[in-house]
């Protein structure tokens, strides 16, 4: 029974990822840009090697790597969404200055989290951001005007909190990224001794790449939300989540994020582990019910 | 409207929150932070966070008071919620709102 439900739960995930029949057409496009240097390179890189002394030889290699990176780091973000996000906000921006903003308790949070953080949150007004986001290579946290009014100062605290999480989790997050895209290009590679089809190895490539992708994405938002819970409150990063979860449209998540109901459900076993170490700590052990 | 530059609005629009102040409207009698949460089927610690955030925004009055818990001969302090005038005027300037929307 609990594997049905694993399988049922992993067939789901697919089907989530396949429905995003836009963003697949679009990465089919651009991956033929690494593939196609793949191709070039076997089949002119082979020769060439018995040519190009050792140092040379690995300087090409590592170059090579790296453009690919880049491509499937580009690739990532457009399919996840947030490519969107970054070009809207630097031409937004270019107009229209973000308001900067120190939170009051920013400094005490990110201390609980053990990162240095002194920088103000940037305050936008750029319609096309939704939700509170994180420039992990600048260290800045983005935060659109019209959510901040909807929250409670705690609130507006948690979500720095979740925010900040990200930023200290960021360092390990790439390295995952890393670790799945060069597994993705091992794969793609090793299915390419198979077939010559290139159509079939573009659509292989980015179904494993994005099923490889989206619990590495899924897990950095339960540990952001799980280390923002425990620095500020998990009952405001919870309302939070309550508040998005009743005006979304269907609560089934997205590739990066897991569905509301889940990171909730989560979150809330920390009222548990932090009530049984406050009873533990002070010996209470009955129900707060009045009679 | 006054609710919505203040901020009131925002802070009633949550959709736990609301179903917390029409419980304790609906109840004849103030609750405590226990009956709430089964009434709203919360965490009554995330049921205690939204009466911060109502009390702080006077739309709930909260007070402690000593009562017996069950097994316990000694008294225990519960927080008692009870509505205030504001969430009345707050109610009645939504329903004008949502008239005026429709």
């Amino acid at each position: 029974m609990v594997k049905f439900t694993a399988i049922m739960k992993f067939l789901r995930r697919v089907y989530l990822t396949f429905r995003l029949w836009r963003m697949v057409l679009i990465s089919i496009v651009i991956l033929s840009i690494p593939l196609g240097t793949n191709l070039l390179f076997f089949i002119t890189g082979i020769n060439l090697l018995f040519f190009l002394p050792s140092p040379m030889l690995w300087t090409l290699v590592a170059a090579y790597l790296l453009l690919v990176e880049i491509m499937v780091f580009g690739i990532v973000k457009l399919v996840i969404g947030s490519a969107g996000l970054t070009v809207s906000n630097f031409l937004y921006n270019r107009k229209h200055k973000p308001e900067k903003i120190f939170l009051p308790h920013a400094k005490e949070i990110a201390r609980k989290l053990g990162i240095e953080y002194n920088k103000p949150i940037c305050i936008t007004d750029n319609p096309s951001i939704t939700g509170p986001f994180t420039n992990l290579f600048t260290g800045e946290i983005w935060f659109p005007r019209s959510l901040m009014g909807k929250f409670h100062r705690t609130e507006n605290e948690a979500i720095f909190g979740h925010e900040a999480a990200h930023i200290k989790y960021g360092r390990r997050f790439l390295v995952e990224l890393l670790v799945v895209s060069v597994a993705t290009i091992v794969f793609a590679q090793l299915l390419g001794l198979f077939t010559t089809v290139l159509m079939m190895l573009l659509i292989a490539e980015f179904a494993v790449m994005m099923l490889l992708f989206s619990p590495v994405l899924r897990r950095n938002e339960f540990r952001a939300d799980w280390e923002g819970g425990k620095a500020t409150s998990p009952e405001a990063l919870i309302s939070v989540l309550e508040y998005f979860q009743a005006t979304c449209k269907r609560d089934e998540g997205w590739i990066t994020h897991p569905p509301y109901h889940e990171r909730i459900k989560r979150l809330k076993l920390q009222f548990n582990s932090n009530r049984s170490s406050e009873d533990n700590s002070s010996g209470k052990n009955q129900e707060n019910e009045p009679e | 409207m006054k609710i919505i530059d203040e901020g009131t609005a925002q802070m009633v629009m949550h959709p736990v929150r609301f179903k917390i102040l029409q419980c304790i409207r609906d109840s004849s009698e103030p609750l405590f932070v226990e009956q709430i949460a089964k009434a709203v089927n919360e965490h009554p610690r995330l049921v205690s966070h939204h009466l911060d955030v109502l009390q702080e925004t006077g739309l709930v009055n909260c007070k402690y008071v000593l009562t017996k818990i069950k097994g316990s001969t000694r008294g225990v302090a519960v927080r008692l919620c009870s509505t205030t005038p504001k969430l009345s005027e707050v109610f009645r300037d939504i329903g004008v709102a949502a008239a005026e929307m429709r």
